[in-house]
């Protein structure tokens, strides 16, 4: 039986086959770098000094460490936040370019058209009681006829 | 830039084909590749890491681990990812082999799983 049909014969599992696959293959990738390999118990004395064998878990962490780390993720957490923002006003901008507007235009408030013909006609305050189509807003010059009417003491409010 | 390759320090983090086509069956980033990659050669030796033979297990999240091999050449250390699995699967694995298929393995993964011989084996 050659070696491919034993370990055929042997590794019925697909979790075996590709744990084997991995071993096999790490082992030729080493081979091709001409590195050697460290065995637990073998590893130079800087990576076995406490301080490197630590995982970065919080657990295990000083208050001092933690603030340290609670600074540097405040830190991080706002400048992602300015490029978020920056990124949102790039692409308002350009949604905003695409419809024809600046996005200063959009945000601007609402220009009031406060030309004489959109205002509204002032109803009337004061009528001719000689001439009831004659009549007068109260606002601007006085007609002549309420001039003559106020001075004849004879104006209808 | 990518943790993997060309960085300028001298401990480096490699992967295997096998490990990299793990990383895409389940689906991690390459944000959190990178992240593995740093923590790794950061602290390749974890007194958390479980030792099988030459073959180390690490935690990477929760429940998820890698495994690896530490080595070095002329120039620099490596970090070799070998493999991404479920947390145990690989330690089960490895266990198996080592326990009933050990001769069905070609040299190089049989010398990688057997590790340094004890003393009393030698």
């Amino acid at each position: 039986m050659n070696s491919s049909n034993k370990q055929s014969a042997v590794l019925t599992k697909a979790a075996d086959q590709k744990m084997a696959a991995r071993l096999q293959q790490a082992g030729e990738v080493l081979s091709f770098l001409g590195a050697r390999v460290i065995a637990p118990g073998d590893e130079p004395e800087w990576m076995t000094s406490s301080e490197r064998t630590r995982l970065p878990k919080m657990q295990t962490m000083s208050l001092q460490e933690l603030e340290k780390l609670q600074r540097e993720v405040r830190k991080t957490m706002v400048e992602l936040e300015q490029r978020n923002r920056k990124e949102a006003l790039a692409a308002a901008q350009k949604a905003a370019a695409e419809h024809g507007f600046s996005l200063e235009e959009i945000l601007a408030p609402e220009v009031k058209d406060t030309s004489r013909a959109s205002r509204a006609k002032p109803s009337p305050k004061y009528r001719n009681p000689d001439n009831p189509s004659q009549t007068w807003s109260g606002r601007g010059r006085q007609p002549a006829w309420f001039e003559k009417a106020t001075k004849n003491q004879k104006t209808e409010q | 830039m990518s943790e993997f390759e060309g960085n300028p320090v001298k401990v480096v983090a490699q992967r295997t084909e096998v490990a990299d086509r793990n990383f895409s069956d389940w689906r991690v980033s390459a944000e959190r590749q990178d992240a593995i990659a740093r923590q790794l050669k950061e602290v390749p030796r974890s007194v958390d890491d479980i030792e099988d033979g030459n073959v180390r297990l690490r935690e990477v999240e929760d429940g998820f681990e890698v495994a690896f091999v530490l080595a070095v050449t002329d120039e620099k250390f490596i970090v070799l990812i070998i493999g991404y699995d479920r947390k145990g699967e690989m330690e089960a694995s490895m266990s198996y082999l080592k326990r009933a298929a050990m001769d069905a393995l070609p040299p190089p993964a049989k010398t990688l799983l057997e590790g340094r011989k004890r003393k009393d084996e030698l």
